[in-house]
Formats: structure tokens, C-alpha cells, sequence
């Protein structure tokens, strides 16, 4: 390394760039140590250390991804340095500090678990939250896409389910300060709120977070990893790392996102058929009794009105034949709107030796996909980092978001956009005039969330190798909905009104001490040792009333009665406390030993139950630093680790209580049996080994990161059904089940081409999960069975599936068909890499092996009136009134006197005729591909005065999606809500494709 | 170094140690809560709201089963067995079970909570009165609606447990409420009410006679079960009358109400086939007219949620002693009684007033009296345990011709079903063999 020459009080002012490529490398961390001074490059690489004192200095260069880097410098005074550095990548950088999942931090060679890091550098595309951001990147994660509806959120899995009745979202830190729950109005001290006026998803507390904030992610995904996090942490930990300031000049960032959404066809197609197999593929269409031969497409009668003729009522009474339908949009063509979106970041980092800052604020907003969605968000950030003494560290950080937004009603319900047009109930509108559908939409349905963030941590190093770490965080997620059907409403003539308000509040307290010793020559110990106490607080208030005393505006007090429920107000805690320590000893710096625990103790455990320990254990060898290992072979780390981790009962589970409810009619408060109770009520502990190697190979052109998990959930928490006769028919939660899930995780990031001006790398991930169920007790879940995956699609079947007869049912209505989450989820991302920076990334993600019930398409066959999308190829051949199935129900049953009823499988008539007998019939595997990204970056061909970098990104998300052949008619990635533990088709759009243009600047 | 170190590790676990995880939380009660003497007016409501939702759930599915009503829809709609048999469980919302059993435990458990906190004060107590006649109330519910007796976890036993209990608690409530005085008359009365009814189960026709005077039960007496816009009267809820019109699960069309109705407009069976709406309809099932009632509907708006269910009446006490009257083979006192009955009953508008019925033997005494009771216990959960216990005693083959229910007694077996949540959860039942995971399935039997 060549030394460089300055002279007195010089300024340094070079260039970072890529070893293999040439280009400016952004966001390098350019420091001095012997003079505690450090800045950020820019966007081109470029950086500058001004008032530099003379003297001899080592130019300390790193960055996460690369190999760190040290120049000798020599500053005189009066001189500028221009230094130009290569750094190489580290396709595995060993000595990379992590913190998610150990006492403290550590080095990757230390860690004897995986852990996943996701960093928003490498995320090219415009992501609006971290679902998006997380999705399709990390072996072992799921991350649907949702739903259309505003403000819906994601359920995220880390391999599989976690718990069969708790919800298995994983716990949530940000900047080491826990997220205060999962998603907003998810607290259970309302039980019967949004069954009235509200319809419509669960927003995710994630989407608070703004990812333009976003430094890093760490996931850590089961107990081998989180063990130190106790109690709450079994369904493993998403760790979230903001920007922070760095030394040097000031850098303003501002981005805007302009982007279009639009739903793809989900529903029926035209000219398809592929609803009877056994039949030859691609055989004519039938005629349709009674009329002209109808061409593949060709919309007729019921299909009139998707021909932009959406005034059509005229002959389509009820019972009348639909034939050579297609309904890509389900019937909601009419009200799916192609929206503008639009996104504004403008942050600014910067400080000086004794402080750094970052501050953001971003604003998003506009129209949804339905015709009341509406958004507005609002996010700030900042963090503050100071120094009050050489020893003492001090970060302060502050986040405020406010998320307003407005719902088209979705779900099985009345005030339901998706509900009344799709399914035309009797009690709606039940009309095709769009019209009088049109007033559905006078419904109004407003949320507010407002979410806090507050931290401060404390690092102290007293003494060389000692680390105090103290962490105080303050979480409070608040939520206002309301919702007002009005006066006169369609389906609710006296109208209702209702408002709903729930908050979470968490203060969270974290210390840790490590202490590093040298054992002897070789031999080294850390010692961490701390304690942690959450405490969470919730409450809510609902309230419902019906019978407005005209139009206007109204408050609840304004209604008559109060129809479905007494007002609730309610308010709980939950008390975490836990002490961990942990000792990690490391021997000639390849092999490594982790043993710690966690003694947690919980305000929700049964009174009989103490404290609950979970032990942990990890080992890491980096066989690659052995002397007799070849070189060539590139560098490789073997790790195993054990850990236990829990899931903690809710605040009310374990005691017998009684409801006091508001009986009107019976004159005062009635008291009602709620909770049988259960003294010896403990978590669920999930034990989990984990087994695996990082390899880099090929000079490093190759990196592989292969794990195996095997984790057993014991004590896991099941609702026992006590007999009716004893008086009490509310289930209680018992430690009763058994589940295991186990799988591979397999990342591996190729680069195919490398070179100054081209480049091909592609990211490849594949996850396997398989889950059994091996104790479930007295329980009696349907989707929770002994020696069935955990959850379990169980539904109606046909023994003569195929055969063109009358459908002979299984005796039994609930057969097995298979998991309900994704056995196999493979992701391939290939980013190409042109001259002056250009790059273009796709990624796909595959999941397969799993089922999905739609319980919508059952309602529509059964009750009309012109049948379920799902059949409509059937009903090509035998129209949806013209056949009422086998004589089940009724008198007015028809016998199969169609003529075309023998083209029509029995399976199909089963699924497609009002007689049908079960809701489970619509089962269909949810195997699926979708793009989940095509972007385009490049620099902006222009320059404004003072702008240092400017890049402009073209990108497309979820622009395609092919599902099984047998899947008629839903886009299985429509998931379900952010704590549901199964996915299911409900009555809502699935989430649109979307495709943004962004345009990011720093000056 | 190392004892710093100690000190700090043990100073954390004692930190943690000392930690409190107690939390009381508000909103659900806890159990010792309702110990106290201030909880007691709110637990025996509990037992009485319990009563309620029990009574409409029960009426409503076994109105079918009774002919009081048929099925017109597939959703919230009792299914009658093809061949002689029982109710399914599949057919038959679990709900008729489970409240019913609710209601009895809830009540029973009162009575032992304050046995044990109130010791000689029970003698006195006015709860203790309430609760025990509800606790007879629910147990007289059980015993008229269902097939076989199970109390508590136990192994199946026969009908009349309930009604011993009942006749038990009833008696206990009549005498605790006379030591109260005046304050508990109605609840007195209803106990006579309820004990006379279950003694009419028992065989015990004496007992039930001495208890069915207009002393003890004066006709104008009537005890209702009551219903608000939360609890709501399944007969309302489920027709839809009032918010919509949907799953149209019953019909009166062809049952004995509705021509009887036709033809008196005798409004204690008063139904309706106008618009809901503005669509006039068939049932769910097409074809079928839904010709829905208007007993519970008396406003066509939602405060008819709120309706009463008639739990115990003095009329039909006057009904009960005619059936005494008759078992003595005394028709003229019976014919007194049932046209008494009748008498100043409101018709609908422009339709004469009721005309009496003639008996002439103590035959024809029955039959009316059959008539009578269907009509006057219309949907109120009565009759398709009058039926059973007709059935039983041999009344129903030697005395009837025809008649409101003329021919389901013998196409279904006149009881609800133990529910599947029972059958599975109570170790001391067992599946029966022929309790039908779902008739439709096997095709021994369909709900038409």
C-alpha cells in the first residue's frame, strides 16, 4: 500500500472505490482512530476529512459487505490529500458485528446461529414498508403481499408457524427497543368490536417505521438464536437498525416515489378450461342449452355488465342462466381504480466529533385500489449521538408516524364493498344495476394511528474489554377508527355509527454487561450478563350505536340505541422481567463456545407456575482459519446452536374469571361465566437445534449459507373444550400440544460475470418447512390434528373427484389436503450490472406445496345468485340455475336432467351448484410464482447546482403471478391478517401490482 | 475483576428476583368476586339471561320439530329426519345445548355459592329464592326440550332428572320466597307455575293440580323471558325481518297456523307474507312461500329484537288443570277452562271474535286441549315437549286424531339432541354408535 504525503493542518479529500469495478462506492465509513474523526462517502464515492492535524495516521475504511481496509497516511500542513481507495467485497465478512440474538454484540465468526441481514443498500427497488422490504430476500421468511384494501398489513412467518393458537409474529425491535405489538386494534380487550360497522384488514405496526430510515435488518428466526430474548421470543426476532449520523459535512437526501397500482386479473378467464381433468385439454366450449354456440370469451348476458355497461339489469332476474362468463375482476370491475401514488423523503446526516444526528421526514399519500381507499402518512425520525466522556456513548433516538386513512368495507359482511357486489346477498342492494351498488359507498370508514417511538441506550466502557449497556425504550401505538354507515343506508336503514379506540403502550428496560477476559495464551472469555423488564400496557374503548336521527354528521351520543354491543372500555398489563448472562469463549479465534440462559418470569403465567428458564448453547468453528486448510477453497465457518424460547398466554388466560355484560332487557349488569381459568397455565417453549455453514468460495465468488433447524414446540397452548354440562362453553388454554417444524435454508449469491463495465450476480434462496403435529390433547381444532402439518387444510372431499357422476362424498367432512403455509419457497434474483452505473434486478419468489380454503367462492355457489367465478368454466357447459346437484336439500332439487351434465366432473359439480353440501369443497393448492421485482436504476442524466449523486429507479412489483392450474380463480398470495396463523381466501381484492418511478439525491 | 463481576450478575438476578409480575387488571371478574353480597343481584341476572337466550334458541329449533313452524331456507334452519329418528346433531345449532346446560349450571352454582356464604340466611334470602326458581326454570327447559338428562359431567340419565330437579328447586324457591314475603310473590307464583309443570312430567298430576290453582297461579300471572338488542329473540334475529330479510330459514306455510290464522285471525299465531323490504319472496328454498310470523314482530323494527318469550303463565296453568280435568275424564270442567282461555282472545281486524270449541267427550276434550295449547304456547319452546310426554304416557295413540302436529310425531323423535361439543368433551358419554356424524353424509337421512 503506497504511503501518502501531505503537509500542515491538510484536508484529505479521496475517492472509495470498487476494487472489481471501478465505481464510487456510497455510505463507506472513512475514519481516523488516532483522531476519532469519520465521515460518510457520498453517493460517488467521494469523501472529505477537512482540518486534519499533521502527522502519520492510518485511514481507517470500512463498510458492511466489504473487506476493511487501512491506509497509511501522511497529513502536512496547508495540503490536500486526494487518495483513491480500492475495497474489495467480503462475500463473507467474518468479522461483521451483530447484536441480534447475543448478549451484547459480536462478530459473525463468533455466532454459532444463522443470522440473516438484509441492508437497505442492497435494495434497489422503492419499498414503502418493511414487508416489502423483507419479502422475497431471506430463505425461511414469508411475507404475503395482502390484500388491496387500505391500511392492511402482512402476517410475516419466520419457518412456519410458531405457535397453534398464539399468533406467530415475530417479536419486533428497533434499535434494540421493543415494538409495543404486532398490529394495531390487536389487542383482545374488545372482543366483539368490528363486528358492526368495520370491515376491513388489520394494519401492521411495521409500516410505522419508515424504510428510508432504514439502515439495516437482522433476523434471527428461532429459538437456537433468540433464547435470550425469553419468554415472547419463540417465533424468532426481526431486529431493525436505523440511520445514524456520522462525522463530517452535512448530507441532505431527498426522494420522491411516483408510482401507478393496479390489480391484475384474479378471477376467471376467458377461453380456458381446466376444471375436469380427465378431459381432453383444450376441447371446444359447448353450446349452452337453448342458445347460439358461444365463442371462448364472448361475454354474454351476466357478462354485459363487465363490458363497461354497468347499468344493466334488465332480464338477469335471479335463477337466470349465466353462460360463457369470465369475471377476471370478479363482477368489481367498475370499482377498481388504477391510483397515483406519491412519496416524499427529505432527511439529513451529519455531526462532529462530540455529536451526530440523522433526522427524516417523509410524507405518502394518495388514492387506493377501491373507490373510499384514501391514505396519508406521516413519518419522522431522529437520532442523536453524543459523546459526554471519552468512555461514555450516549444515542438518543425519537420516532412519531401518524397514518390516516379511509376503507372500502371488505370481508364477509354487509357494509362489504367485495360482499355485496360479488356475492349479492338479500340483504343489500342484491341488484347488477351498479347504481344502486353505488350506495354502498356512502359508508365511511376513517382510521388514525399514531405511533411513538422513544429510546435511549447508554454505553459505558469503564475499563478495557467492559461494556455497560443500558437500554430505555418507550413504545406507545395508539388507533382511533371510526365508521358510520348513514342515515338511510341501504343495508341499514337507521344507520350506525361507531367508534373504536385502542392503544398499546410499552416501557421496556435493558442492561447488559459484558466483561472480556484473557483466560491464557489463545483463550478468551466474554462474560454478558443483564436483565430486561417489559411492560405492556393496553386499552380500548368501543362504542356502537344505531339509529341516527337524520343525515349530518354524528357522534355515537347522536344514536338511538346501541344494537350489537354494550361500550366497552377496557385496559389490561403484562409484566415481562427476565435475567440472561451468557459466556462466549473463543480459543485461536476459530472456535468458539456460546453457553447463556434467560430466567423469565410473567404476569400472565398461571399462579402456580414460577419463573421458566431457557437455556441456550452455540458453537462456531472457522475451519477456513486452519492452517492445513487449502486456500483455494475459499472460507468457510461450520456453526451449531441450541436455545429454548417461549410464547407467553394472554393477561386474562390462566384466571377464572366471570363477564359482567350489560343486559338492558333484563334490567342491569348480568354476570356470565368468561374464563374457566388455569392455575398451572405456562408459555409454550419451542426447542430448537440448528446446524449449518457460511462458505465463500471461489474466490469469493461464491457464497453459500446453508442451515438445518429442527424445532420441537412442547407445552404448546391449545383451547380445551370443557364439557357444556359444566356450565361453562368458553374454552380454556391448557399446555396440551406438541408440534415440530424442521426444514433447510440455503442462500447462495453467485457472481457469474464481474467486470469494469458488466457484471451478473444472481441471488438465489430455497426454504424447506415441514411442521407435524404431535400432541394436541383433549383439543378439538379443526386445522390442528395429530400427525398433520401445524396448520392443516383439512375440508370436504369427493371420492369420485373425476368421474363425470354425482358426487360421492368422504363420510367424513374434514379430510386432509395439506399444510396450510408453503412447504417450499425458492427466490431467484439476478441483478445485471451495466456501464455508468445502470443496473437491473429481477426477483421472483416461488412457494409451493401448501392449501388455501376459499370460503367466498362456497357462499356463491351455494347461494347465488349466478354462481362463483370459480366456475364459471363449468358453467359453460351446464349453466349455474339450470342445475341443482344431487337431491340433498329441498324440494325443489333438481335431478340430473342436463343435458350437458355429463361433461361435468363430480368434484365440479359438487363446488358449483347450489346444492352443494360443505364450505370446504373450494380447496385448491396454493402453489404460486410472482415477480416481486423488476427494477431499473441509473443516474439521472442531469445535475441541479450543489446535488452530489442522483439516481432515478424504474420498478415494478408483483407485475405477474402464475398459480397451479388447479387453483381457479384467487391469487394465493393474498395471505390473511397480520396475526392470523392461517391464510385463507376472504372476501377482499388481493394487492395490486404496482410500478413506481423514484428519484433519490443527496446535497 | 472477576468479584465485580459477581457482584454485578447477582445484583441483576436479585433485581429481577424482586420483580413483581402481580397484576390485577380490570374488566373480567374474578370468581371471588361474586362472594360478596353486592355481586348477587348481577349473578342471579346471569342465571336469568341465561334462561333467556336458552328459551329462544330451543323454541326455535324445535319448531320445526313441532310443526309450529317449516323449513323454508338451508342457514339457521332445523332439518327433519327422513325416517323416524332423532334431530341430528348436525342440524341442530349446539347452542340448544349448551345454553340450556348454561342456564342450569349457572343457576345450580349460584344456589351452592350462596348455601355456602350465606349458611342459615339461605332459608331467607331473596337471591336464594330467585336463583332457585331459575334454577327449576332451567331445568324444567331441559327436561321439555331435550332427550336425555345429563348434569354436571355425568353419564346419561333419564329425562326426568330434570324435572326432579326442577320440582326440587321449585319447591325450595316457593317456600324461601314465602318466608320473604310480599316482596317475592311473582317469583313464588312462577315457581308454582314451573313445579306444576314438571310434575305433569313426573306423573305426579295431583301435585301439579294442588300447584296450578288460580291461588297459586293467578291467570293474568306471567313471567316472560326478555330480550334487548344485544341478547335479541332468535325469531326475529333469524328471519331478518327487521334489518333485511335474508336466510328465511321457517315458514308457517303448511302448518296448522297457517290456515288456522287464515281463517280466525286469532292473533296469538298472527303471521305475514307482505314485503320485506320492497321484495315480496319465496323462501331461500324456491317455491316455498315464506309466510313469516308476527307474533315476536310486532313493529317491523328493530326494537322487536327485544320481544319476550313467555317462560310461565297463569293461562296456561288454566290449561294444565283442564288436562287434569280430562285425565279425570271430566271434559265439561276441561271445556270450561280451554274456552275460558279463548274467550276475549284479540283477533285481527275485521275478523268475528273466537268462537268456543263444543266438547262432547272427553276425546274431543283432548283434541281441543292439544289445539289450545299449540296455539297459546305458539313458538314459545312448549310444545314439542307436551308431544313427548303425550307420546309416552300413551295419550297421543289413544286420544288424538288430528291435529296441529298431525304427522311429525312420528317422523322425528319429539327432543333435542345432546350436542357433539357434550358427546365429545364429557368422558362418561360415549358415542352412540348411531348418533350420526352427519345423516346427510350416509344418506339415511335428508331435512326435507
Amino acid at each position: 500500500m503506497p504511503t501518502i504525503l501531505a503537509a500542515q493542518a491538510g484536508t484529505i479529500s479521496g475517492k472509495v472505490v470498487h476494487e472489481g469495478t471501478g465505481a464510487g462506492v456510497p455510505a463507506v465509513q472513512v475514519s481516523i482512530p488516532a483522531l476519532k474523526v469519520s465521515t460518510l462517502t457520498a453517493a460517488d464515492g467521494s469523501f472529505t476529512l477537512a482540518g486534519v492535524r499533521p502527522g502519520n495516521y492510518e485511514l481507517h475504511i470500512i463498510r458492511i459487505g466489504f473487506r476493511a481496509t487501512d491506509v497509511p497516511v501522511e497529513v502536512r500542513a496547508g495540503q490536500i490529500l486526494t487518495p483513491e481507495v480500492k475495497i474489495t467485497e467480503a462475500a463473507m465478512a467474518l468479522d461483521e458485528i451483530v447484536v441480534t440474538g447475543t448478549a451484547g454484540q459480536a462478530r459473525r465468526r463468533e455466532v454459532g446461529n444463522s443470522i440473516s441481514q438484509v441492508q437497505i443498500s442492497d435494495v434497489k427497488q422503492p419499498v414503502q414498508n418493511l414487508d416489502q422490504m423483507l419479502q422475497g430476500r431471506t430463505a425461511g421468511v414469508v411475507i404475503p403481499t395482502g390484500r388491496a384494501d387500505m391500511g392492511s398489513g402482512s402476517a410475516i412467518r419466520l419457518r412456519g408457524n410458531a405457535s397453534l393458537s398464539l399468533t406467530s409474529y415475530p417479536l419486533i425491535y428497533v434499535d434494540g427497543i421493543r415494538q409495543t405489538a404486532e398490529a394495531y386494534s390487536s389487542n383482545n380487550l374488545v372482543p366483539n368490536a368490528n363486528t358492526g360497522t368495520r370491515q376491513g384488514g388489520q394494519a401492521s405496526l411495521l409500516a410505522d417505521i419508515d424504510p428510508a430510515t432504514i439502515d439495516r435488518v437482522e433476523i434471527v428466526k428461532g429459538p437456537a438464536a433468540t433464547a435470550l430474548y425469553g419468554t415472547e421470543a419463540a417465533a424468532g426476532v426481526i431486529q431493525i437498525f436505523t440511520k445514524k449520523g456520522v462525522t463530517g459535512r452535512t448530507v441532505w437526501t431527498f426522494q420522491t416515489d411516483q408510482g401507478v397500482r393496479a390489480v391484475r386479473p384474479w378471477g376467471s378467464q376467458p377461453g380456458t378450461y381446466y376444471g375436469s381433468p380427465g378431459r381432453p385439454a383444450g376441447i371446444p366450449l359447448p353450446s349452452s342449452p337453448g342458445s347460439a354456440a358461444i365463442a371462448a370469451g364472448t361475454p354474454t348476458q351476466a357478462c354485459i355488465r363487465l363490458a363497461d355497461q354497468p347499468l344493466i339489469d334488465a332480464g338477469l332476474a335471479d335463477g337466470l342462466a349465466i353462460s360463457g362468463c369470465h369475471r377476471p375482476y370478479h363482477d368489481m370491475d367498475p370499482y377498481l381504480h388504477k391510483p397515483w401514488r406519491q412519496r416524499y423523503t427529505l432527511s439529513v446526516a451529519g455531526g462532529s466529533d462530540a455529536v451526530r444526528y440523522f433526522t427524516s421526514a417523509s410524507g405518502e399519500g394518495g388514492d387506493g385500489i377501491l373507490p373510499l381507499d384514501n391514505d396519508l402518512r406521516y413519518q419522522f425520525r431522529s437520532n442523536v449521538s453524543f459523546h459526554p466522556t471519552e468512555k461514555l456513548n450516549i444515542d438518543i433516538s425519537s420516532a412519531y408516524s401518524r397514518y390516516k386513512y379511509s376503507f372500502t368495507g371488505s370481508n364477509n359482511g354487509t357494509s362489504s364493498l367485495y360482499f355485496q357486489v360479488v356475492r349479492r346477498p338479500l340483504n343489500g342492494p342484491s341488484s347488477y344495476d351498479y347504481r344502486i351498488l353505488d350506495s354502498i359507498l356512502t359508508q365511511r370508514n376513517n382510521v388514525r394511528n399514531d405511533r411513538m417511538i422513544l429510546g435511549a441506550t447508554a454505553t459505558w466502557t469503564p475499563l478495557s474489554g467492559m461494556t455497560h449497556k443500558l437500554t430505555l425504550g418507550y413504545d406507545d401505538a395508539r388507533s382511533e377508527e371510526n365508521y358510520l354507515l348513514p342515515f338511510n343506508y341501504i343495508t341499514d336503514r337507521p344507520g350506525r355509527i361507531s367508534l373504536e379506540k385502542s392503544g398499546s403502550r410499552s416501557f421496556s428496560t435493558d442492561y447488559v454487561l459484558s466483561q472480556q477476559i484473557s483466560l491464557f495464551t489463545g483463550l478468551k472469555s466474554t462474560l454478558s450478563a443483564g436483565g430486561q423488564l417489559v411492560q405492556r400496557d393496553e386499552d380500548a374503548l368501543a362504542l356502537e350505536g344505531a339509529g341516527l336521527p337524520g343525515p349530518g354528521e354524528h357522534t355515537v351520543s347522536s344514536a338511538s340505541t346501541f344494537p350489537s354491543q354494550a361500550p366497552v372500555i377496557a385496559r389490561q398489563r403484562v409484566i415481562t422481567g427476565g435475567f440472561l448472562f451468557q459466556n462466549m469463549f473463543a480459543f485461536k479465534d476459530r472456535y468458539f463456545l456460546t453457553v447463556g440462559a434467560r430466567v423469565d418470569g410473567n404476569s400472565a403465567f398461571g399462579e402456580n407456575l414460577g419463573l421458566q428458564t431457557y437455556p441456550k448453547a452455540s458453537a462456531s468453528y472457522v475451519i477456513s482459519d486452519e492452517p492445513f486448510w487449502p486456500g483455494a477453497l475459499g472460507t468457510m465457518k461450520l456453526r451449531a446452536a441450541y436455545g429454548l424460547a417461549g410464547r407467553a398466554p394472554g393477561a386474562f388466560d390462566a384466571i377464572k374469571t366471570w363477564t359482567p355484560t350489560l343486559w338492558t332487557g333484563g334490567g342491569g349488569t348480568a354476570f356470565i361465566p368468561r374464563n374457566p381459568g388455569n392455575p398451572d397455565l405456562a408459555p409454550e417453549r419451542s426447542r430448537e437445534i440448528e446446524v449449518g455453514a457460511d462458505a465463500a468460495v471461489l474466490n469469493e465468488r461464491l457464497t453459500v449459507d446453508f442451515s438445518y433447524y429442527d424445532r420441537v414446540t412442547s407445552d404448546a397452548l391449545l383451547q380445551i373444550a370443557r364439557a357444556p354440562s359444566l356450565g361453562n362453553t368458553n374454552q380454556q388454554l391448557e399446555n396440551v400440544g406438541k408440534f415440530y417444524n424442521k426444514g433447510v435454508e440455503l442462500g447462495v449469491t453467485g457472481k457469474i460475470l464481474e467486470s469494469a463495465k458488466l457484471g451478473i450476480e444472481l441471488n438465489a434462496t430455497l426454504a424447506t418447512n415441514k411442521s407435524k403435529v404431535l400432541e394436541v390433547g383433549t383439543a378439538t381444532v379443526n386445522n390442528v390434528q395429530v400427525g398433520q402439518p401445524a396448520p392443516v387444510v383439512r375440508a370436504t372431499k369427493v371420492k369420485n373427484m373425476y368421474d363425470f357422476v354425482d358426487p360421492v362424498f368422504e363420510p367424513d367432512s374434514n379430510n386432509f389436503y395439506g399444510p396450510n403455509l408453503p412447504t417450499q419457497t425458492i427466490t431467484l434474483a439476478p441483478t445485471f450490472r451495466f456501464p455508468k452505473q445502470v443496473t437491473l434486478t429481477l426477483r421472483g419468489e416461488y412457494q409451493a406445496g401448501h392449501w388455501i380454503t376459499q370460503g367466498a367462492a362456497h357462499f356463491l355457489a351455494q347461494r347465488g345468485p349466478y354462481g362463483t367465478p370459480s366456475c364459471d368454466e363449468v358453467y359453460r357447459y351446464v349453466p349455474w340455475a339450470e342445475y341443482d346437484g344431487p337431491p340433498v336439500y329441498g324440494p325443489s332439487a333438481r335431478i340430473n336432467t342436463h343435458q350437458n351434465i355429463d361433461k361435468v366432473n363430480a368434484v365440479d359439480r359438487a363446488r358449483c351448484y347450489r346444492s352443494i353440501l360443505q364450505s370446504n369443497l373450494f380447496t385448491w393448492p396454493a402453489d404460486f410464482f410472482k415477480v416481486r421485482e423488476i427494477t431499473l436504476q441509473a443516474p439521472l442524466p442531469f445535475r441541479l447546482p450543489r446535488m452530489q449523486t442522483a439516481m432515478i429507479t424504474i420498478s415494478g412489483r408483483n407485475l405477474f403471478t402464475k398459480v397451479s392450474k388447479r387453483n381457479r380463480s384467487n391469487d394465493p398470495d393474498i395471505g390473511n391478517s397480520v396475526e392470523n396463523l392461517t391464510f385463507s381466501f376472504t372476501d377482499a381484492v388481493p394487492a395490486p401490482a404496482e410500478f413506481t418511478v423514484s428519484i433519490r439525491a443527496t446535497f | 475483576m472477576h468479584k465485580r463481576i459477581s457482584v454485578l450478575v447477582a445484583g441483576a438476578a436479585l433485581l429481577v428476583g424482586a420483580c413483581s409480575f402481580d397484576v390485577t387488571n380490570p374488566g373480567p371478574v374474578a370468581d371471588e368476586a361474586l362472594d360478596q353480597a353486592g355481586a348477587w343481584d348481577a349473578l342471579v341476572r346471569g342465571a336469568r339471561y341465561n334462561i333467556s337466550r336458552a328459551t329462544s334458541i330451543d323454541a326455535f329449533y324445535g319448531a320445526v320439530a313441532a310443526k309450529e313452524y317449516s323449513t323454508s331456507g338451508r342457514i339457521n334452519a332445523t332439518k327433519l329426519p327422513l325416517v323416524f329418528g332423532q334431530l341430528s346433531v348436525d342440524d341442530v345449532n349446539a347452542n340448544t345445548w349448551n345454553w340450556s346446560q348454561a342456564a342450569r349450571w349457572q343457576a345450580e352454582d349460584g344456589q351452592r355459592r350462596l348455601r355456602e356464604v350465606l349458611g342459615s340466611g339461605f332459608a331467607t334470602n331473596k337471591y336464594a329464592a330467585q336463583i332457585l326458581m331459575y334454577g327449576a326454570l332451567a331445568n324444567r327447559i331441559l327436561g321439555e326440550n331435550f332427550c336425555e338428562a345429563v348434569i354436571d359431567g355425568s353419564a346419561k340419565k333419564p329425562i326426568n332428572e330434570y324435572f326432579t330437579r326442577a320440582e326440587a328447586q321449585a319447591t325450595e324457591a316457593i317456600a324461601i320466597a314465602g318466608a320473604v314475603g310480599a316482596s317475592e310473590v311473582s317469583t313464588q307464583r312462577a315457581a308454582y307455575a314451573i313445579r306444576a309443570s314438571a310434575r305433569l312430567y313426573l306423573g305426579n298430576f295431583a301435585g301439579a293440580g294442588n300447584d296450578a290453582t288460580t291461588a297459586n297461579v293467578p291467570t293474568s300471572f306471567s313471567l316472560s323471558a326478555p330480550f334487548d338488542l344485544t341478547t335479541r329473540n332468535l325469531f326475529v334475529d333469524t328471519n331478518d325481518f327487521a334489518v333485511g330479510g335474508n336466510f328465511r330459514a321457517s315458514t308457517v306455510w303448511r302448518t296448522f297456523f297457517e290456515s288456522y290464522f287464515r281463517t280466525t285471525g286469532d292473533l296469538r299465531v298472527r303471521w305475514d307474507s307482505s314485503t320485506v323490504n320492497g321484495k315480496a319472496r319465496d323462501g331461500e328454498f324456491t317455491g316455498i312461500p315464506w309466510l313469516y310470523q308476527r307474533k315476536y314482530i310486532p313493529t317491523g323494527t328493530n326494537a322487536d329484537y327485544g320481544s319476550p318469550i313467555r317462560l310461565v303463565s297463569g293461562r296456561e296453568m288454566r290449561l294444565v288443570q283442564a288436562e287434569l280435568a280430562l285425565r279425570a275424564g271430566d271434559f265439561t270442567t276441561a271445556e270450561g277452562l280451554i274456552n275460558g282461555i279463548r274467550a276475549g282472545q284479540a283477533v285481527r281486524a275485521g275478523s268475528p271474535a273466537l268462537t268456543s270449541w263444543t266438547i262432547t267427550n272427553v276425546q274431543e276434550g283432548w283434541n281441543a286441549l292439544r289445539r289450545e295449547r299449540s296455539i297459546e304456547l305458539w313458538l314459545e319452546g312448549r310444545t314439542m315437549g307436551d308431544l313427548r310426554r303425550w307420546i309416552a304416557d300413551g295419550t297421543y295413540a289413544a286420544q288424538f286424531t288430528n291435529g296441529p302436529d298431525s304427522d311429525v310425531a312420528d317422523r322425528v323423535r319429539m327432543c333435542l339432541p345432546i350436542s357433539r361439543g357434550e358427546r365429545q368433551t364429557n368422558s362418561n358419554l360415549q358415542l352412540d354408535p348411531d348418533d350420526p356424524q352427519s345423516p346427510i353424509y350416509n344418506g339415511q337421512a335428508a331435512p326435507w
